[in-house]
């Protein structure tokens, strides 16, 4: 189980994440919501094992992952929100250095890579330097990245970006797939359809502070709305819509 | 000149520093500022040097009017070195690129406006950089070298200086931009951005050379040209032509400086009109292959590298850890074009040290001088494992794409003296091997088998050795860390330094003589180095395991180095 108690991170004394607690479950989805600045990206980064909160604590089968912080990023794979990658490897070569950091065996290494590969149709690309690659490629060799040892908790954060329309239904199949294997997966994204479809719990954050975290269903039937995009819009979102975009295009004519 | 022109103009000059040997965020003018002092500086010191100098020999005519020979020569050389440094530098932004292309292609700008922009950008670059190197110095040393009969006034030694000079500066900056030119439009822009470093890399060997050089053109340039003219070589020496220029110019014109006069102002012209032709004609082209062309795959390199990687799993590395920063610090040095830059540069010295140490016996004995082992010939390996092992060292403490180091942060390896024997690995493989294998062919192909075995075994245990030393402080992942500047603490310890390497290149050359012609030497040398190599290796195993975790920040962030556009610091200023 993954459990976070009470995450607070401060930079520079101003808060980014106040006082978050959730339990995820193997077999569970945490779809993580929010505006940009709600601080989701520091809570990923948190349970990533990447930032040391300011105070509570991430728990991982009931041991603070501080503890034996090497121990537990072996057991996650991670794909951040930003495709950084070094990009003058290529697509294998990168994903070889991961693994090998990995301490994966160099033939069950080769085996994955190649099987990614195929899968995610980057076979033709392998000689070709990442700068080369377009965004969804990139993305897609991080979530290979991230899948390559087999986790037990997936932390995903905006995987969505620049992924082509069937892989985007592949990744939403494939963190069904996991979840049901027992896996337990962190989802953060903009998409409010995909985390809607792929989470069982929904954390909504805005200004660093929780707003909401329930089901999905127990969320809409709360506040009797019919959907995820309505209750966002109802915890979340103070700007009216609809004048703003009159107001972006009254300025456009300026 | 239209306003979009001027905007232009001053937009490209601002591009020209954004290259990657210039550190981001500074203000242009300290940039340029800060470039001209330190280029102007020798050429500011020498005249009062050269003015006591003169006193002092001046009861000997002939004493005399070699040195004002040679120190004209040396004013042009070094702006030559300088412009040419400064073509090096601006390199990457002189002609269009993929960014300018996709940012300058989408607005309503014609091709004329484009290209006007960027002359007036790199004329206005230009032109500061020569006054800024030589208007001073021509208005000190002109008037000097008129007082010693050098030239016919002071007026027209200063103008004779500065036209010289600069001259000669705008011949090698022009010259440059040629070369880059004719490279993009003839093997185009991926090819052209994988040779620009070995390029770049013998520019700077040249135009170090051409200092190194410069002592043993005094046995030529005694009283005037004509010597120099006679010479098979020498007479293709840019530097000659410009004093020939000097000569001329200064109204006391020498025997043989009248045609090396007309070479310089045509080879200047030459330069400079085929860098405007080059940019007039090509701008659309090179737009246009940039908006439509791929960047390289490098298919066969590749499958090299990976064949390569694949024996060194089997035979050598059992730790996936070795593994993965092994080829990590390999494939950064081939790859990273800021990184090659950097290394090429400490290989450049040490080419340029190597052959300024060569030419000597070359002119004093010919072929001859090569018959036999001595510690000149034998000190060159030496040279180049040292440089090219102590930049490796310097470079892989420099971060690559630092937001890209998540990763590594992610998967800290728990085993951090397996890190430390990979990059070891990495060491003996870029920087022992090659110099090794210089060292035993040469041996071999000038003296035969025993001195080549013993210049081998000498050559690669030393080359370990030092490998060993150097990375025994190594608490990093190579390119992944914020880098410190000024932990070399090299304004103190540079006597320490010279030493090292002093002893390291000409000592054990020496040294190396007594092993060949006794053998038992050898054997205690294999014993004596082998042993070193053991308990270093051991001891940077230890520290690196006995760290308290591995540093990916440093802890004084205002010291951090913000050059390079590598800062950790400015990334997560970037992220925030």
């Amino acid at each position: 189980m993954l459990e976070a108690q009470g995450l607070t991170k401060y930079y520079s004394a101003v808060p980014a994440v106040r006082d978050l607690s959730f339990e995820l479950q193997p077999g569970g989805v945490l779809g993580l919501l929010g505006p940009n600045g709600s601080g989701k990206s520091t809570t990923v980064s948190i349970l990533a094992g990447l930032l040391e909160p300011s105070g509570g604590t991430v728990r991982f089968n009931g041991e603070d992952i501080r503890d034996d912080l090497i121990g537990y990023k072996a057991r996650i794979g991670y794909v951040p929100e930003e495709a950084v990658l070094y990009s003058y490897l290529t697509g294998p070569e990168y994903l070889s250095l991961v693994g090998n950091l990995r301490s994966l065996p160099p033939r069950r290494l080769r085996d994955r890579i190649d099987g990614f590969l195929t899968l995610f149709n980057l076979q033709d690309d392998v000689h070709a330097p990442m700068s080369a690659y377009s965004k969804g490629m990139r993305q897609k060799i991080l979530i290979a990245a991230a899948l390559l040892h087999d986790p037990e908790i997936v932390i995903l954060d905006e995987p969505n970006s620049g992924l082509d329309v069937t892989t985007t239904l592949v990744l939403r199949s494939l963190v069904q797939t996991l979840a049901a294997e027992g896996r337990m997966i962190v989802y953060s994204s903009h998409v409010l359809e995909a985390v809607e479809r792929a989470a069982t719990d929904v954390l909504i954050l805005h200004e660093g502070r929780v707003v909401a975290h329930d089901s999905v269903d127990r969320l809409r039937g709360l506040m009797a709305l019919p959907s995820l995009e309505q209750v966002f819009r109802r915890l979340v979102i103070e700007t009216d819509i609809d004048a703003v975009a009159r107001d972006l295009v009254r300025t456009m004519r300026l | 000149m239209s306003r979009t022109t001027a905007l232009l103009a001053r937009t490209f000059f601002g591009r020209f520093f954004e290259s990657d040997l210039m550190p981001p965020g500074l203000p242009q003018a300290q940039l340029v500022i800060g470039s001209l002092v330190a280029l102007a500086a020798p050429g500011l010191l020498l005249p009062a040097r050269f003015a006591a100098k003169y006193l002092q020999i001046s009861r000997d005519p002939q004493l005399l009017t070699q040195a004002l020979l040679v120190d004209r020569l040396l004013f042009i050389t070094l702006t030559m070195t300088a412009m040419g440094l400064v073509a090096l530098v601006i390199w990457e932004g002189v002609f269009p690129d993929r960014r300018d292309a996709r940012i300058l292609a989408a607005l309503p700008l014609s091709t004329r406006e484009l290209i006007a922009g960027r002359l007036i950008a790199l004329a206005a670059l230009a032109g500061i950089f020569v006054l800024g190197v030589n208007a001073v110095p021509a208005l000190m040393y002109g008037p000097l070298i008129a007082a010693y009969g050098a030239a016919s006034n002071a007026g027209l030694g200063l103008v004779a200086h500065f036209i010289a000079t600069a001259s000669a500066g705008a011949f090698v900056f022009f010259s440059l931009l040629t070369a880059q030119g004719l490279l993009l439009n003839v093997a185009g822009r991926r090819i052209a951005e994988r040779l620009s470093v070995i390029l770049q890399a013998v520019f700077l060997v040249v135009l170090l050379q051409m200092i190194f050089f410069l002592p043993r053109m005094g046995a030529f340039v005694r009283t005037d040209l004509a010597a120099v003219a006679a010479h098979p070589y020498l007479g293709a020496v840019p530097s000659i032509w410009f004093l020939g220029l000097y000569d001329v110019l200064g109204g006391r014109q020498g025997a043989g400086s009248g045609p090396f006069a007309v070479l310089a102002l045509l080879a200047t012209a030459a330069a400079a009109l085929l860098a405007a032709g080059l940019m007039i004609l090509t701008h659309g082209r090179l737009m246009r292959r940039a908006l439509e062309g791929r960047e390289a795959t490098g298919r066969s390199g590749r499958v090299i590298g990976r064949v390569f990687g694949r024996v060194a799993d089997i035979f050598w590395h059992r730790r996936s850890i070795e593994r993965a920063a092994f080829a990590f610090t390999l494939r950064t040095l081939v790859r990273s074009r800021t990184h090659g830059m950097l290394l090429a540069l400490y290989v450049g010295v040490a080419l340029a040290l190597v052959v300024s140490g060569l030419i000597p016996v070359l002119l004093r004995q010919g072929l001859a001088g090569f018959a036999r082992p001595d510690v000149p010939l034998l000190s060159p390996p030496f040279i180049l494992a040292f440089l090219t092992l102590a930049g490796m060292r310097v470079v892989i403490a420099i971060p690559v794409e630092p937001k890209a180091n998540w990763i590594v942060r992610l998967l800290e390896p728990g085993d951090r003296g397996a890190v430390s024997t990979g990059v070891r690995d990495a060491f003996l493989v870029g920087g022992a091997l090659p110099a090794t294998a210089i060292a035993g062919v040469n041996a071999l192909v000038l003296w035969g088998p025993w001195p080549a075995l013993v210049h081998t075994v000498v050559c690669a245990a030393m080359a370990w050795i030092l490998s060993e030393v150097l990375l025994l402080t190594l608490q990093k992942v190579p390119f992944t860390a914020t880098y410190y500047p000024g932990r070399a603490r090299l304004r103190t310890r540079w006597p320490l330094y010279l030493i090292a390497f002093t002893n390291f290149c000409f000592t054990t050359a020496a040294f190396e003589l007594l092993m060949i012609s006794n053998p038992a030497m050898l054997v205690a040398f294999v014993g004596a180095s082998g042993g070193a190599i053991a308990v270093l290796s051991a001891v940077r195993q230890r520290r690196a395991r006995e760290a308290p975790g591995l540093t990916f920040e440093e802890e004084d962030p205002d010291a951090l180095f913000q050059g390079f556009r590598l800062s950790e610091g400015l990334a997560a200023q970037r992220t925030k």
